[in-house]
């Protein structure tokens, strides 16, 4: 009888750490499931922005071309970026010509100090300050979307998150930030 | 196996059952907290100017939407919370139950370097210090009148004066000992708030300011409010979080072990 006890017993005990470990391990895969939507609910978050200001760049250019006679090439540059970023692939790439678009935008506004009738037009302040606003919100964005990345990759790398990253293909996550060689390729590029 | 000494076995059983009903309780609310931690570990801070719908953690200043009083201090604040409670006294232990407690229902802003955004705490947490407490006798006096005992703040009982009700739950404690805490949010006060972002209606976009309201999400919402930094909420939820749950498994393991035990013991 004490021998069935102890088997009972046995029995109990090993059922219940086995449904601790299989309540563990899913609960680690869904961790992992989490932060991964995070990192994409972020990044769609980015690229929502990218694209209105994308859209916007055209008006600016529509704007600006009859005041900036002699900054033609600055507006070629960013056309272009505007064309590359639509093609671009992955976070990385996509901030690249993002920080481009960016430096090319603060030059634009910049040079319009030359410009008092530009100055003065209102669908270029209008758009200014649209464009000025996205910037932030996508700095804000950008920097939500590379916590929502380093959580993740901090987890993958981590034991005991690392065995179920490895098992289940969980790769880690490319950073919204330009590489350096990649920024000197644009830059190049821009100065024509 | 002998089934029918099953109903024999069940008062035999009860005592574990108790265990393994207690058990299971501690780990699931211990489980609900280290999701809760989990879920502010994983969540990215936003700023308030970009913040998305959805989950989202926010830290900043408290702004007043209502300038409220709080009841008892009278201080002007965001958010109030006011709890009685008196000791119960009883041969194992002593215990304090509470018999009186009111929140501040009104919305209130949170603010960063970006914006600002409003919040709902009905139905969340909000977990703040306590900015008065007052403890003693509704009368200062025990045994007929003969001992003069501590008796509760000034404040308290102009509160009460002033709130005939509330005074009538006091004084059905009127024997015992009472505690009073009040907690308030004052315009200003850095908080941490973890909730779910949705578009205001009638708002002029979904992004971020004032066109989002942080409330309790609908089905597992999570709404949390809290006047400490994340890491110290962190660090205490998640030592209650993992005591509760390693506790509460422990004893339901062992109320399942003694369930199993009487049972083979009456079976065999």
């Amino acid at each position: 009888m004490a021998f069935e006890v102890a088997l009972i017993c046995c029995g109990g005990v090993f059922i219940g750490l086995l449904a601790l470990l299989v309540f563990y391990l899913f609960s680690v895969y869904n961790g992992l499931v989490s932060l991964r939507n995070n990192i994409d609910k972020a990044w769609a978050n980015i690229d929502v922005l990218l694209k209105q200001r994308t859209d916007l760049i055209p008006n600016l250019v529509e704007t600006v071309k009859g005041y900036m006679k002699y900054e033609k090439q600055v507006l070629t540059d960013i056309t272009a970026l505007r064309t590359s970023i639509m093609g671009a692939q992955g976070p990385q790439e996509t901030a690249t010509h993002s920080e481009a678009i960016s430096a090319a935008l603060k030059t634009i506004f910049a040079v319009s100090e030359k410009y008092p009738n530009l100055k003065a037009n209102e669908n270029f302040l209008k758009l200014q300050e649209q464009l000025s606003s996205m910037e932030n919100q996508i700095a804000d964005r950008r920097e939500f979307y590379n916590d929502a990345v380093m959580l993740y990759n901090t987890r993958i790398k981590s034991v005991p998150d690392s065995i179920i990253a490895a098992m289940f293909h969980f790769t880690e996550s490319e950073y919204f930030k330009a590489a350096e060689e990649e920024k000197k390729a644009v830059q190049v590029k821009m100065g024509g | 196996m002998a089934f029918s000494n099953l109903p024999a076995a069940i008062p035999c059983c009860c005592p574990t059952l108790f265990f393994l009903a207690g058990g299971l309780a501690a780990a699931g609310y211990g489980l609900k907290e280290y999701r809760l931690v989990k879920k502010i570990e994983d969540t990215p801070t936003s700023k308030i100017r970009s913040a998305a719908v959805g989950l989202v953690e926010i830290k900043g200043r408290a702004r007043c939407k209502d300038i409220l009083a709080s009841p008892v201090s009278g201080v002007k604040c965001a958010y109030y919370h006011v709890s009685a409670e008196y000791l119960h006294r009883s041969k194992n232990s002593d215990n304090w139950i509470t018999f009186y407690s009111d929140s501040s229902s009104k919305q209130f802003y949170m603010e960063d370097d970006t914006g600002k955004m409003l919040l709902d705490p009905a139905g969340g947490q909000v977990s703040i210090k306590p900015d008065f407490s007052s403890s003693g006798n509704l009368s200062g006096k025990a045994l007929f009148g003969l001992i003069d005992i501590k008796q509760l703040d000034k404040k308290v009982l102009d509160f009460l004066e002033a709130n005939p009700t509330i005074k009538a739950a006091f004084q059905q404690h009127s024997g015992t000992t009472i505690r009073v805490y009040e907690y308030y949010i004052e315009d200003g006060d850095e908080l941490y708030a973890l909730g779910t972002a949705e578009p205001i209606p009638g708002a002029s976009s979904a992004i971020g300011n004032e066109n989002l309201l942080l409330h309790k999400g609908r089905g597992e919402g999570y709404m949390l409010v809290s006047d400490s930094q994340e890491s110290r909420i962190v660090g205490s939820r998640k030592t209650t979080a993992l005591i509760s749950l390693g506790a509460g498994l422990l004893m339901a393991a062992a109320g399942l072990l003694g369930v199993l035990l009487s049972l083979s013991v009456l079976a065999l």
